[in-house]
């Protein structure tokens, strides 16, 4: 079924989403590709505070393409990067910060599976190299950390999305997982 | 303008047109992949592909937020008078486009994680090809880092022919083809060294999508690979369905008795390329 989500999403919520129901999300989401969930835990673990707040914000694998002029950030570009260089830092960032889904693309390994189903949590896949409508589907950016320490793609980035999708349900709350599936047929078909 | 500032003028275009505007054969194949998808999900894909295409164009903005790594392969005619300047009008060209479009930093020092823009020690990547003639035509690729990643050297038993290259070329490809943004361009390079086979699969990435091979039995296996990597189910977006890949593209060389590499490279659907040529007189104009 199509779904069109208005963030903060519940826990009850997300735990009803099923795989290959295709959503579209508006509200806030935070950009973190895998030098960024490693500084987030670098920190977390010395006890030191974050400059910004990832609990409940959906997280999204993406290095967005931005512009700076005198009215401030323009996203010029935002997709999904591969999701699986995050599996490592995933269970914890989860169980840290409540992330009710993630946004990325090509699926994430078991122990993120897991943990999204201890969580009540989803994965969702957004459409590779859909730079230029995701990019449309930004109302605004509410913050920028970290861009001088690790440039641009890899700074976090909050921004406020509307509308933006398709994406599919690949990975929901009860275990089910897409790309596992696809991926069996596919090595049993070659 | 001197030549070499015509030079980067010409390719900073050719960078900016590959940048937001899809190549008329991938839109075309894409289109024809919409045509014959069965799955649901699949052809909401490549809708969003197409639609996605389409605001790029019209809006000037990159099609995929990973504007890539900048790549160039130069066929370079060995008598054109100009060879000793190429190189630096590449480089000044991608530095000048990275500001001007804007392309995404995304030279990042191996070590230390430094990220420098597109200009750095290696980088933009420039493929030389020495060739007969007056004339040096560079073609520019981005190449994305989730396809990237999914390159293979395979090492094929020796000896079993099309089809046992054709069998490890498609394992490869089912394994890694999901996380490469699909529908995908395949390239091959059969044989040489290790080294040259991959530069041969990398070069094959630049061939128009509707053109096969001359010689008809590299052109049969390029077919035989199409059909069997579209029957693995992978689909657009690696979601299910029939179009996993848009082209299969082989290139091949000599090898030695003992050994049969086998490199594989893939282009992810937004194959964003452009060609510019420069003349015996030092004039560029773009490739269409
Ligand atoms: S692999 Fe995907 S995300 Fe990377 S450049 Fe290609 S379309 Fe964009």
């Amino acid at each position: 079924m199509t779904r069109h989500v208005l963030l903060p999403a519940s826990p009850a919520e997300v735990s009803a989403w099923r795989a290959g129901d295709v959503v579209f999300v508006s509200g806030a989401v935070l950009t973190a590709r895998d030098l960024a969930h490693r500084r987030i835990l670098a920190a977390a673990r010395r006890g030191e505070p974050l400059p910004f707040d990832p609990t409940g914000l959906p997280i999204f694998h993406c290095g967005p393409l931005a512009r700076r002029d005198a009215g401030g950030w323009t996203i010029t570009g935002l997709g999904p990067t591969t999701s699986a260089r995050m599996d490592p830092s995933t269970p914890e960032i989860l169980a840290r910060y409540r992330t009710p889904f993630l946004i990325g693309k090509g699926g994430m390994g078991d122990s993120t599976r897991r943990a999204l189903v201890e969580q009540g949590a989803a994965y969702l896949a957004a459409v590779g190299g859909t730079g230029a409508l995701g990019a449309r589907a930004v109302r605004g950016v509410r913050g920028v950390y970290w861009l001088e320490e690790v440039g641009m793609p890899d700074a976090v980035w909050i921004l406020d999305l509307c509308e933006y999708g398709p994406l599919v349900v690949t990975i929901d709350a009860a275990g089910h997982d897409l790309h596992a599936e696809i991926a069996r047929r596919a090595a049993r078909l070659s | 303008m001197s030549k070499s500032s015509e030079w980067i003028d010409a390719v900073g275009r050719a960078i900016r047109e590959a940048t937001v505007a899809l190549p008329a054969d991938v839109e075309r194949a894409l289109r024809e992949a919409l045509t014959s998808e069965p799955s649901e999900l699949g052809r909401l894909h490549l809708e969003t592909l197409l639609e996605n295409a389409r605001v790029a164009r019209e809006e000037g903005l990159p099609i995929c937020q990973d504007t890539g790594t900048p790549v160039f392969f130069v066929r370079a005619g060995a008598e054109s008078p100009w060879l000793a300047d190429i190189e630096a009008a590449l480089v000044e060209a991608t530095r000048s486009a990275t500001a001007a479009i804007p392309l995404r930093p995304s030279a990042i020092h191996p070590l230390t994680d430094r990220n420098v823009g597109n200009v750095g020690r290696g980088v933009p990547v420039i493929d030389w090809e020495i060739v007969p003639g007056r004339e040096v035509e560079i073609t520019y690729v981005a190449k994305g880092g989730g396809s990237e990643n999914a390159t293979g050297l395979l090492f094929v038993q020796p000896g079993g022919g099309a089809a046992e290259i054709a069998r490890a070329v498609l394992a490869h490809v089912a394994r890694v083809a999901p996380r490469a943004c699909p529908p995908i361009v395949v390239g091959v390079g059969i044989g040489g060294t290790a080294d040259r086979a991959l530069v041969l699969a990398k070069r094959a990435l630049t061939r128009r999508l509707d053109i096969h091979h001359a010689d008809p039995a590299i052109a049969a296996l390029e077919r035989d690979l199409l059909e069997a990597v579209n029957g693995l189910g992978i689909g657009p977006a690696g979601l299910g369905g029939a179009a996993t890949a848009l082209a299969v593209h082989v290139e091949f060389a000599f090898r030695h008795p003992a050994s049969l590499p086998v490199g594989v490279a893939l282009q992810c659907w937004a194959d964003r390329r452009a060609a510019v040529r420069i003349d015996a007189s030092g004039a560029a104009e773009a490739v269409l």
